[in-house]
């Protein structure tokens, strides 16, 4: 049943079968290893799968057709029904199997190599159900399709089978059925793209790129046929017969046209891989830049305050360092904020994120511009110094009683003051003194009785939440508290520091005077208010209109550094954020910090630094210990590239290269099979007297026409596949900044391609008939006949 | 019009004998009838007679001019009926004929004109738009008959041109080819038919590429009536 001599005088269309067969089963199993390898989606696969299938069904029943003659002698020597079928089938089979099992070698082996490169380090393949099933599909659609064809020419008439005519194959029912669904499903597929987006991607979304193409391929054949048809009413005043010949070809002859369909398909598909890998590599720089805030990053675990006094301390002018701190939403809704120390954004890091959507904060920056920041202090000691003559006046009788026979001491806390301040490791720390609060005041100079104690955790810089304080004033009197330092930071008088003077309360009243801050309290058991930082309602950028605020009393509100609730005032937009991206709430830091406490887990917060720091300066950064690991951008497009968050984009590429290589060896077999019948044309003409040249010209004309068309529909494909596609297919995983795949068509990318495409189609009809022409002498038609 | 004038003519390819050194000559104004078994190199007696092959020695010269041109392509003066009927498939039945007359210059439209008036000549008129792969074996045989006709050439040289033919039609053709003899063309057509070798003027036969008989103009009674 299957005749090597039949075979090989069919070599040019079994040939092309197995290859086609062989690049459909390889590049779906690359495309699925790959896409297991790295976590991305399977189904990203299915626009080479479908691709691969409708190029293997094409080839195969070119194949068949070719077969008409061995099955009309086989029908002439008593063969009929299945016995017919079976040698109908038996050959195409065969082929197809033999090129799945190469393709799934093959496919193994490069998937492999694809995968060790490009997944990861540490990443390996191995061939899994996955792979034997796709390959099984690319088989069973290829012998599908064979076993339709053939079936539909073992029916025809024993005529029609020996005819050596081509007799116009009018499109089958199916194929009109299949040219309409894939263009619906290119319509329902990129409408669904954009209704479901990519947190919902589906098979049809993940089909879409390859039924726009193949829509766009059909519309390109639709059009040459159309516009030739209409074109010919000019033949009958244009005396130019290569013209002539051009138009009725592509008008009558659907093989001639057909031939571009798959090469638009594989373009639009390439062209859309093309321009996501351009985005993705765009994507990366930005997802880079917006990840590290700044050229230079270093990590201060201790949290925002830390970041702020280290960039302060190492950079006084604020020429080269900026501190950020990024806090999350407790309760993960839209209210993230960043907090950046806004006088220093221009000249830090003002270039840094130009190109980037971060760019446009830089038009919000003034708004934010703080009336007054944190004030920090250094030291390790907190004093308190009060008027001795005060404390004898004020100072609480302590009364004794025999309770059940033993002696108590009760009630009275004569006086304890509470400061609560954020440590240079960022936590909250509570410091009362005395310890006992009925330590009565040691002497500290003539006149003058204070404690004294330590402040851990300030040695490096720190900052006052709230001074407080609790005890008894005897018969109303008042203690005068001379002087109050912290850390080297004097709190008194009230508003040197910042920290105001609170409202005066039932148990607590403070009044400012010529010698100090007169106290009296009549409170033993809580602490009461003392200082404080006035709470500033924050002025605010937003980002994006979409970002949902919660309002207290009408208010919005927004989660500050230490995961306080604290009033904003909305003063402009952005389009994004440093370490948050497309959603999230842009704040100063230093006022943000005012009356602050620690930082809440999960925020972030870093120093960042310019390109062109003087190597001084990170000295003196890095001398504060207060920053860790130092991040470049650089740094940070490598990790991003080593990790999964854009191998979408690398497998589109690779589903690209082989639908191209796929839609190239379908090209030139659909040329090389119409060679034969090109010639005998081109006898018939030379006999009537049409010269060579005329004949050679139309198919130069051909091919012009041919190439034009794919870059003019590929090319809009190209466009409108980016525009619909880009940002809904699973090219990148957005990421905590939210960051998508720029969806704007590179211009330069798809114009290049679709000109590329255009004319690779061009070159190879015109190779292809190039010499059609001279090489078809008349006497061949003689030739047949003998 | 001169005379077509096959000298020493022999025809050698792959080594194989197509046609043994003859010499004849076929004269303007005369129905030629080439008979012979199949093989016998009536076709390609026509080629060489017709400039499609270069003989391997000899010449053949139409009007004291070589016909063979060098590349296989027929002077203009020349018009073919091939067995196979060499028509353009991408061409309609109309399109055939005018192709040939805008080879030769003539303006489009009046080669369509030109081309409905002989496709109307061979009683298929209606099928002007018809392609080539909607017309019978019949049609396409008169479609290529029209095409010949149509450009008045000097030399007609027609390889089974009724073989497809019913009596009717047949007949019909005859008398076209006797039309185009009265004008003063050469008319040679190589043939099986009893029919067309009764009706020509002169009948030549060949057997295994060998002019075996010359048989100069037939019984009176049967010729054309234009004659």
């Amino acid at each position: 049943m299957v005749s090597f001599r039949a075979v090989r005088a069919r070599s040019g269309q079994s040939l092309a079968l197995f290859a086609i067969g062989v690049l459909a089963v390889a590049g779906c199993v690359v495309a699925v290893g790959f896409s297991r390898a790295t976590n991305v989606s399977v189904g990203s696969a299915a626009a080479l799968l479908l691709l691969g299938i409708v190029a293997l069904a094409a080839q195969g029943a070119v194949s068949v057709r070719a077969r008409r003659f061995e099955i009309a002698l086989a029908q002439l020597r008593g063969r009929h029904g299945l016995g017919l079928l079976r040698t109908a089938v038996t050959e195409p089979l065969v082929i197809l199997l033999a090129a799945a099992a190469t393709g799934v070698v093959l496919g193994g082996v490069l998937a492999r190599v694809v995968v060790s490169r490009w997944a990861g380090d540490g990443t390996t393949f191995q061939m899994s159900r996955y792979e034997w099933v796709t390959a099984a599909v690319v088989l069973l659609a290829g012998a599908l399709v064979v076993a339709t064809v053939s079936w539909r020419t073992t029916c025809l008439p024993l005529s029609a089978k020996l005819d050596s005519l081509h007799r116009p194959r009018h499109a089958s029912a199916a194929a009109l059925l299949f040219s309409l669904l894939v263009l619906i499903g290119a319509g329902v597929s990129v409408y669904q793209a954009r209704q479901l987006g990519v947190r919902r991607a589906d098979w049809v979304s993940f089909l879409s790129p390859a039924l726009l193409g193949l829509a766009a391929g059909q519309i390109a054949v639709w059009t040459v046929a159309l516009v030739s048809r209409l074109a010919m009413g000019s033949t009958r005043l244009n005396r130019r017969l290569g013209w002539f010949l051009t138009l009725r070809r592509l008008t009558r002859r659907a093989d001639s046209v057909a031939t571009i369909r798959l090469a638009v398909a594989a373009v639009v598909v390439a062209g859309i891989a093309v321009s996501a890998w351009a985005g993705s590599q765009t994507w990366r720089d930005q997802t880079a830049r917006m990840q590290t805030g700044g050229p230079v990053a270093f990590a201060v675990a201790a949290g925002g305050l830390r970041a702020y006094i280290a960039s302060h301390e190492a950079d006084p002018s604020g020429e080269w360092l900026m501190a950020i701190s990024a806090s999350p939403d407790p309760f993960g809704g839209s209210r993230r904020a960043v907090f950046v120390d806004t006088p220093r954004w221009d000249r830090v890091v003002g270039s840094h994120f130009e190109g980037t959507p971060v760019a446009s904060v830089g038009s919000e920056i003034d708004a934010l511009s703080p009336a007054e920041t944190v004030q920090t202090a250094q030291g390790d000691t907190f004093s308190v110094t009060l008027s001795a003559e005060s404390v004898d006046r004020a100072w609480p009788t302590r009364k004794v009683q025999r309770i059940e026979g033993r002696l108590t001491s009760y009630g009275f806390a004569p006086l304890q003051f509470t400061v609560r301040y954020v440590t240079d490791e960022g936590d909250n720390y509570t410091l009362q003194v005395p310890d006992d609060p009925g330590t009565r005041p040691p002497l500290v100079a003539p006149g003058y009785v204070g404690h004294t104690a330590a402040a851990p955790g300030c040695a490096r810089g720190c900052a006052v939440q709230s001074v407080s304080v609790q005890g008894v004033s005897r018969n109303g009197q008042s203690f005068r508290v001379t002087e109050m330092t912290f850390a080297g930071m004097a709190l008194l008088p009230a508003g040197t520091s910042g920290l105001s003077l609170s409202e005066t309360s039932r148990a607590l009243r403070a009044v400012a005077s010529r010698g100090g801050l007169d106290l009296s309290v009549t409170d033993a058991y809580s602490s009461h208010l003392l200082l404080e930082w006035e709470r500033d309602v924050l002025p605010a950028a937003l980002v994006a209109p979409g970002v949902r605020l919660e309002r207290s009393r009408g208010v919005p509100q927004v989660y500050g550094p230490d995961g306080d609730a604290r009033p904003i005032q909305v003063t402009g937009q952005a389009a994004a954020l440093p370490l948050l991206g497309r959603v999230g709430i842009l704040l100063d830091l230093g006022t943000a910090l005012r009356g602050a406490g620690g930082q809440i887990s999960g925020a972030q917060a870093r120093v960042v630094a310019r390109a062109d720091t003087p190597a001084q300066v990170l000295d003196d950064l890095r001398g504060t210990g207060a920053v860790g690991r130092q991040t470049t951008v650089e740094q940070a497009v490598a990790d991003i590239q080593r990790g999964p968050r854009a191998r979408g984009s690398t497998l589109y590429a690779l589903i690209a290269v082989f639908g191209l290589l796929i839609a190239a060896v379908s090209l030139v077999s659909s040329t090389a099979e119409q060679r034969r019948e090109r010639r005998s044309e081109a006898a018939s003409l030379r006999v009537v007297g049409v010269g060579v040249g005329d004949v050679a010209g139309s198919h130069r004309a051909e091919a012009a026409v041919l190439g034009t068309a794919v870059i003019v529909v590929a090319g809009v494909a190209v466009w409108i596949g980016c525009r619909a596609l880009l940002d809904v297919l699973p090219l990148v995983v957005p990421g905590e900044f939210g960051l998508l795949l720029d969806a704007t068509p590179r211009l330069g990318l798809v114009a290049g391609l679709a000109f590329g495409a255009g004319l690779f189609v061009a070159l190879v009809v015109f190779l292809s008939f190039r010499f059609v022409a001279r090489s078809s002498p008349p006497s061949m038609l003689s030739d047949e006949a003998r | 019009m001169g005379s077509l004038d096959l000298t020493g003519v022999e025809l050698v390819i792959g080594g194989q004998q197509i046609l043994e050194q003859m010499t004849v000559q076929f004269r303007a104004g005369e129905l030629t009838a080439v008979g012979g078994p199949s093989g016998s190199g009536k076709t390609s007696l026509l080629s060489v007679a017709g400039g499609l092959l270069q003989p391997t020695h000899g010449e053949t010269a139409y009007a004291g001019k070589p016909l063979w041109q060098g590349d296989g392509d027929p002077r203009p003066e020349v018009a073919f009926i091939l067995q196979v009927y060499g028509l353009v498939p991408i061409l309609s039945a109309r399109e055939n004929i005018s192709i040939a007359l805008r080879a030769r210059g003539l303006p489009p439209a009046e080669a369509d004109e030109r081309a409905d008036t002989e496709l109307a000549r061979v009683h298929i008129g209606d099928l002007g738009d018809r392609q080539v792969e909607e017309l019978s074996g019949g049609q396409m045989q008169r479609v290529a008959c029209a095409r010949a006709f149509a450009v008045g050439a000097e030399l007609v040289l027609a390889d089974e041109p009724t073989s497809e033919l019913d009596e009717l039609n047949r007949d019909h053709l005859i008398s076209l080819l006797h039309s185009e003899a009265a004008r003063g063309a050469i008319v040679v057509v190589a043939s099986h038919d009893p029919a067309v070798v009764a009706a020509a003027d002169r009948h030549i036969a060949l057997d295994e590429g060998e002019l075996i008989d010359d048989v100069e103009p037939v019984a009176a009674g049967r010729r054309h009536s234009g004659w």
